[in-house]
């Protein structure tokens, strides 16, 4: 077979057209989540500063005990505000990936590989930050409230689970950073080079 | 834009040129299952698209960015990853009950997926007619590297090419 016979081939191909109107439906259905979703963790994130807000106001109308109560806020706050920044945060990353792709490939591969780059420090740095912030805060809360209920009848039971909730969360992530997101960088790097090689 | 407006222009781009994201997703991907997938995910990113197009360009041209872009980073289902695509003989074995213009066009993809992602989304250009300077603005090289990378695809080509009948 020649190249002559392989451009035939490619330029007489048939292509089976898409059923246009399932296509709108699919597309439709994407769009379903992502206002609704915004809304939710925008929501969220307003109802648990409010909540701090009404604390701190407590706290600067009857500065008696200040420390302690600052040490009792809710770490439900905590938690909420930063699984909704989290959610939002990727729902921006989303729309900037849908708008890269209209971009020169070169560029996209780029934005692509600091995508992964983000992810993989996401993983390895801010994950363990945010969790062990939010474990201490946990601590502390304990240690300064001693008649607080948990899930279970010992209190340092609970923080015990819950330290091993966080730390085995953690080693299943780092495991798909090193499984699929380390190789899926160095192809990234590896198909740049091949574009920008000039032989 | 309205959004009766952004549906016309996309029914009109995918009547048009709907075939350029079948050629790329068959051409990044051996089974049937993820080129479905991948035509979905690049009709998607085809929609999000519309607004971002400045009429600096074809809208061919615009469509294949797109197209190449979705292609290079979707990510592959793990069974697609794991088998040794390139594999030419399987495929063309399996299609030997095919027609002549079918078979002819199984080798013609199976030798395009050879290709590294740099080289298929260069001679997928090419093939589908476009110039060196638009090849180069498309993925944002310099016309003298598209012309160098692309003497280069085809004489690999031509060797592959050597000695396969359909």
């Amino acid at each position: 077979m020649s190249l002559d016979e392989l451009e035939e081939a490619w330029n007489h191909q048939p292509i089976t057209p898409s059923d246009q109107p399932k296509v709108m439906d699919h597309i439709a259905n994407m769009n379903l989540w992502f206002v609704p979703g915004m809304i939710v963790c925008g929501f969220a994130v307003l109802v648990a500063l409010m909540t701090w807000g009404l604390t701190f106001q407590t706290i600067l109308i009857a500065p008696e005990g200040a420390f302690g109560t600052i040490i009792r806020l809710p770490v439900i706050d905590v938690v909420t505000i930063v699984l909704s920044l989290v959610m939002i945060r990727q729902n921006l990353r989303l729309q900037r990936e849908l708008q890269m792709l209209g971009q020169e490939t070169y560029r996209c591969i780029e934005f692509l590989i600091s995508q992964v780059n983000d992810e993989i420090r996401a993983v390895r740095r801010v994950s363990p930050i945010i969790s062990s912030t939010l474990f201490v805060l946990l601590l502390l809360k304990e240690w300064f409230a001693p008649q607080s209920e948990l899930i279970f009848v010992s209190r340092w039971d609970t923080l015990g689970l819950l330290a091993c909730v966080l730390g085995l969360s953690w080693v299943l992530q780092s495991y798909q950073v090193r499984v699929y997101s380390v190789p899926r960088l160095n192809e990234l790097k590896t198909l740049l080079q091949d574009f920008r090689a000039e032989t | 834009m309205t959004s009766a407006e952004k549906k016309t222009i996309f029914a009109q781009w995918l009547k048009d040129h709907e075939s350029i994201l079948h050629k790329v997703a068959r051409s990044f991907s051996p089974t049937r299952a993820d080129q479905d997938d991948l035509i979905q995910e690049m009709q998607v990113a085809l929609w999000h698209g519309i607004a971002g197009f400045d009429q600096r360009s074809k809208i061919s041209s615009y469509i294949y960015r797109i197209a190449l872009n979705k292609a290079i980073s979707w990510k592959r289902r793990a069974k697609a990853h794991q088998r040794k695509v390139e594999n030419f003989e399987q495929e063309a074995r399996s299609r030997g009950n095919e027609p002549e213009q079918d078979r002819r066009l199984a080798i013609v993809y199976a030798e395009i997926r050879r290709l590294n992602d740099a080289e298929r989304s260069l001679i997928l250009l090419q093939f589908d007619g476009f110039n060196y300077r638009e090849i180069a603005e498309t993925l944002g090289l310099t016309e003298s590297n598209v012309g160098v990378k692309l003497n280069r695809i085809r004489k690999k080509l031509a060797e592959r090419l050597k000695g396969q009948n359909p």
